[in-house]
């Protein structure tokens, strides 16, 4: 199972006892929202949120009135998908697996800054009729409060298709969820985010099988070195840049590390290769094209 | 977006390098290989890169360049 984990510290720091009380009276109202829908199906992408969200579900609903489905397509990596399996087999999480076609849609191809409406769009057109097929009355995803401040344009064709985000109605932040995930042993606790592979390409350059392959196989590639918190490979064409957390930047900018790192990279068909000299930053491509302003 | 003046400025600092614009990433090319104190260079290009336009600034880690800190381990322990 690939679950990259970051420091084991980490995960038993995400919140202090007076935040942890809160927390874990989130998590029973949540239980309790759960079981007053009767039966719902969950978009499962194996991040910590549809995580956290599909364990709770199997548990307040038990398999016959929960369904996981998966939309597998060329920009969920692989790895991901792996751990998503890992989890439902180790929890009894019933799953579904469904193909999607956002590569074949021009609009979505064309990669604007809207580009995970298109995405988003095609994965709950998929995702609708099958809770319709199976009688399960609400459709949700792992939508979290801390997301609801970013540019995020799947969350209008998630309202569109009358997805609920129970972990945004019930104020679940990010810390939240992964400090209940610690409670609860999950292996995704602290793993780092995996957004889907299109979002290492800036806005306005193609997505293609082959870039996404690129990067896919770039990241393995440095996974393999022992790279294992919050890693990123953003495409530029010809040049790879590479995003890396805080704590691991330092140690792969000496020259022999340096010159690991490019030669994995280099090895996913990158002529030129690149550390960001300011490491990992979530949505750091939304800065770079200018659709979000830097965080300060 | 100056490349140019950046460049020059850390030229100034003590960390001669070519600067490539990606639209407001500058990607750092060092003279003379892999640089002789990183982390001097990544606390200089981060501090002066937004006086200059720029969002992100990247070092090219260039082919051939190891070799100044022979024996450090590749893996954490």
């Amino acid at each position: 199972m690939h679950l990259p984990l970051l420091a084991p510290a980490a995960a038993d720091s995400f919140l202090d006892e007076r935040a942890l009380v809160l927390a874990a009276e989130k998590e029973r109202r949540l239980l309790a929202w759960m079981r007053e829908r009767h039966s719902m199906l969950l978009g499962f992408s194996g991040g910590v949120d549809s995580a956290y969200l599909a364990v709770l579900a199997t548990e307040a609903l038990g398999v016959g009135r929960f369904l996981a489905v998966i939309g597998r397509s060329a920009s969920y990596p692989a790895e991901q998908w792996e751990s998503a399996r890992a989890l439902a087999s180790r929890f009894g999480i019933p799953v579904l697996e469904v193909g999607t076609e956002e590569m074949q849609d021009p609009r979505y191809a064309a990669n604007p800054v809207n580009r995970c409406y298109f995405c988003k769009t095609e994965l709950w057109r998929r995702l609708a009729p099958i809770a319709r097929e199976r009688g399960l009355r609400t459709v949700i995803d792992g939508t979290n409060a801390d997301d609801l401040g970013d540019h995020r344009p799947g969350a209008r064709a998630a309202a569109e298709q009358g997805v609920e985000s129970p972990l945004a109605l019930l104020g679940f932040t990010k810390r939240e969820i992964r400090a209940r995930s610690t409670a609860r042993a999950l292996p995704t606790s602290a793993q780092p985010a995996s957004p889907c592979l299109s979002s290492r390409l800036p806005y306005g350059m193609a997505v293609t099988a082959d870039r996404l392959r690129q990067v896919e196989h770039a990241e393995r590639a440095l996974r393999a070195l022992g790279i294992a918190g919050d890693l990123r490979v953003r495409h530029h064409g010809e040049l790879a840049r590479v995003e890396l957390g805080p704590e691991e930047l330092g140690p792969w900018m000496t020259a022999i590390r340096a010159a690991a790192l490019r030669r994995a990279v280099a090895s996913a068909g990158f002529a030129r290769v690149a550390l960001d000299l300011r490491g990992f930053r979530s949505g750091s491509l939304n800065v770079l094209s200018g659709v979000r302003a830097e965080s300060r | 977006m100056s490349a140019a003046a950046l460049a020059a400025e850390l030229a100034a600092a003590g960390h001669p390098c070519r600067v490539e614009a990606f639209e407001r990433l500058a990607v750092l090319v060092p003279h003379g290989g892999h640089p002789p104190d990183p982390a001097a260079l990544r606390d200089a290009a981060t501090r002066l890169a937004p006086r200059h336009g720029f969002t992100h600034v990247a070092l090219e880690l260039l082919e051939g360049a190891a070799g100044t800190d022979a024996g450090a381990p590749l893996h954490r322990g």
